[in-house]
């Protein structure tokens, strides 16, 4: 169902560019504040999955393509 | 139809604290974009000639590009304008972080204040709501804190954007900027202090407006093959061997075009910073207040500042809104400050070379000092590399400074000096305004220490190195500025691959050759004049441009993001008319555009007797003369004619 659809974030495909932070309208993506080998750019996560109002602008916005809606668990 | 702008800016008058929305035609986006250019638009109707810089007739926008939110590429950048208090004529500083896309997600393209508050107060807008707030409880706050006191108090759903002024715009320092996103700051032309002047600590923005482009699959298209360009990467030497590629490019008598990938996998890898030893050795970086050189500040001395030193306290990359590169940092160090951005080059050098300070820790305090009291790092070091010459000329002594002993290398006196001026004491308030202002007070022959143009002080790149960065510095209306061109940016835009009439550089040239004042350098210039105005126009950034015309498709993506039909061609004569307008506001405000020509020393007067540039001069005189003539203004005044300004208003009446 759409309404229990969440982002999921492709590492691989995004560039950190913090274009779904922007365009979420409940701020409940995040990115990382702190690198690691593995994350040194700080990429976008769903920082508060209650927030998240699954309206899919994160997804709409994106302009690779690394933002996909997916069915909670 | 969705044409990527929202067709309207909101106005606040801060002495009545009325508040309306305004409708822009769209023949006014036709003409100027959005961004910069409607900025300019707005200013040169509503500000009187003659309007005090720090008085209620001026107008402070803070304006958001045509293509910020569209889905395009490296458009997060947004513009604040205003006359500037510092050099008396049009004032502009451009900034990057996350505040352009709020400001249209509020639903304007720009927000314009006028008038001044007799209390301080910050204005809150949300989804087409704004009021203004009493601000009393945050005025004496570094930037930092009244973001995160601001933050707090506006966070509902959506986490609000806040651009404010520090102590040093609130004690009307000329040289004070803006800041966003916890020191991000739009520090150039003093417009800080027309902030102040204001009594406007802050705006917070917390819109949740859609940004809809004419076409977003087209803009996402040409979004993705730009990305292919902007994240290729090949492994890449240290950053001491940087340094070593700049005294080899010293040593040969020729240089080649350069390709901005290069400069770009070096801005991905180290930021700005990639440049702090390499700009050194090859003479693009000022040293010693000008007057020194690469011997001044050799391998040895620079390597304090060598990149790697600096991306080593990095703990995680900064990115911009809509930027796939990264070029910032947020780092960790020891000192005071546990967690600041990473310095950029302009002030690694300003803080660095120009003082022959080669103290990496006190150059991240003083970035992180300065940025929380909103002070322009270029213009404060070059203020401080201006008082101690002073100094060692005994212009200034002991007993004027307190007790500093100013010197070249002393490190705790520059940092004690620039914590004065933050606070005007002392000498710090002789200082706080800049150099011209500075020698002006400190009078006899002070102003042949003041490097600067038209009021503002010069940035890092050497208009001896590169004579394009010393023509820009005199042209351009907000003059002293170093994001506009020079004949390095020109190879690097590579526009000749979209406009076939225009000049392609050689691939392989003698680098006295670039000190020949001919037509088609001046072509060269005032086609970086015009990209560039574009650039400000739509949000975009200058390190975007950087990968060349033929990958960052900025024409292509406006076309996408508006519906228009319009030629490269087309957009360049956008490009022509914002920057005939700048021109025509100077003018009206009594701005001599002969007299904003850089400091004598700036360009080879008297030239270096050693170093990278040694007998340098450049002779700026015929190619103003062929600039002005390309955009069709008076040769000998630099005045556009009356018909054009006609055409620039868009029917309305030329003032």
């Amino acid at each position: 169902m759409q309404s229990e659809a969440k982002p999921f974030f492709k590492r691989k495909v995004c560039m950190a560019c913090r274009i779904c932070v922007d365009a979420c309208p409940v701020s409940c993506i995040d990115t990382a504040s702190s690198g690691t080998d593995r994350d040194p750019h700080g990429y976008p996560f769903l920082a508060d999955e209650a927030a998240c109002i699954s309206c899919n602008q994160c997804a709409e916005t994106c302009p690779v393509e690394a933002v996909v809606m997916q069915a909670a668990a | 139809m969705s044409k990527g702008y929202t067709g309207k800016i909101l106005v606040v008058d801060l002495t009545s604290g009325a508040i309306r929305e305004e409708t822009i035609p769209d023949r006014v986006y036709e003409t100027y974009l959005a961004g910069m250019g409607l900025g300019a638009y707005q200013l040169y109707r509503k500000i009187p000639a003659g309007a005090d810089p720090l008085g209620p007739e001026n107008v402070l926008g803070f304006v958001a590009g045509l293509l910020t939110g569209t889905g395009s590429l490296f458009t997060g950048r947004w513009s604040l304008v205003g006359k500037s208090p510092l050099t008396g004529g049009w004032g502009d500083a451009n900034c990057g972080g996350m505040l352009a896309p709020a400001i249209k997600r509020c639903g304007y393209d720009g927000i314009f204040f006028s008038g001044a508050s007799d209390k301080p107060v910050y204005l809150q807008v949300g989804n087409g709501k704004a009021a203004l707030h009493d601000a009393s409880d945050l005025w004496g706050h570094d930037a930092v804190e009244t973001e995160e006191i601001l933050t707090r108090r506006h966070h509902k759903k959506k986490l609000p954007r806040v651009a404010c002024i520090g102590p040093a715009g609130e004690k009307l320092s000329l040289i004070s900027g803006v800041c966003t996103d916890r020191g991000r700051i739009a520090a150039r032309s003093g417009l800080g202090a027309v902030m102040g002047s204001k009594k406007l600590k802050a705006v917070v923005l917390s819109g949740t407006r859609k940004i809809e482009p004419h076409d977003r699959a087209a803009v996402h298209a040409l979004s993705r093959k730009c990305n292919r360009w902007a994240t290729f990467e090949i492994p890449f030497f240290s950053g001491k061997m940087m340094g070593r590629l700049g005294t080899l490019m010293r040593i040969l008598p020729t240089q080649t075009a350069m390709d901005g990938m290069l400069f770009k996998m070096m801005l991905s890898k180290w930021g700005t910073s990639s440049m702090n030893q390499m700009s050194v050795e090859m003479g693009d970086a000022p040293i010693k207040n000008w007057k020194g050189s690469n011997t001044d500040f050799g391998p040895q001395r620079s390597m304090g500042v060598n990149p790697d030193l600096f991306r080593e306290c990095e703990i995680v990359k900064y990115h911009c809104y809509a930027c796939p590169l990264g070029c910032g940092g947020i780092c960790r160090t020891n000192g005071h400050y546990t967690e600041t951005h990473k310095p950029e080059y302009e002030t690694v050098l300003a803080l660095g070379g120009l003082c022959l300070n080669e103290d990496r820790d006190s150059i991240f305090q003083l970035n992180e000092t300065l940025n929380r009291a909103g002070m322009d790092s270029i213009s404060a070091g070059a203020t401080v590399a201006f008082a101690i010459e002073c100094f060692e000329k005994g212009l200034i002594t002991a007993a004027d400074t307190g007790g500093l002993e100013l010197g070249w290398g002393h490190t705790e006196a520059i940092t004690a000096l620039i914590e004065k001026m933050i606070r005007r004491e002392g000498i710090g308030d002789l200082l706080a305004d800049g150099t011209r202002k500075a020698a002006a007070r400190i009078g006899r022959d002070a102003h042949h220490y003041a490097i600067q143009a038209g009021g503002q002080e010069l940035p890092m790149h050497d208009g001896r190195g590169d004579p394009g960065y010393a023509l820009h510095y005199a042209v351009e209306a907000s003059p002293g500025k170093h994001t506009v061109g020079s004949q390095l940016y020109y190879e690097m835009y590579r526009l000749w691959k979209k406009i076939k009439h225009l000049p392609k550089p050689d691939l392989l040239y003698f680098k006295n050759s670039k000190y020949t004042a001919d037509e088609t350098k001046a072509i060269c210039s005032a086609t970086c004049s015009k990209y560039i105005n574009l650039l400000n126009g739509s949000g975009a950034c200058l390190f975007g441009a950087f990968l060349g015309a033929d990958r960052f498709p900025l024409f292509d993506w406006l076309n996408a993001a508006t519906g228009w039909d319009k030629t490269p061609e087309e957009y360049l004569a956008m490009g022509a008319a914002f920057q005939t307008l700048k021109q025509a506001f100077n003018i009206k405000h009594g701005i001599d555009p002969r007299r904003n020509k850089p400091s004598a020393r700036a360009l080879g007067l008297p030239a270096l007797a050693k170093g990278a540039n040694k007998d340098r001069r450049v002779d700026l005189d015929k190619m103003i003369r062929d600039y002005w003539h390309l955009f069709g203004w008076d040769q000998d005044t630099g005045q556009p004619s009356e018909d054009v300004m006609q055409y620039l208003l868009v029917g309305e009446t030329a003032n």
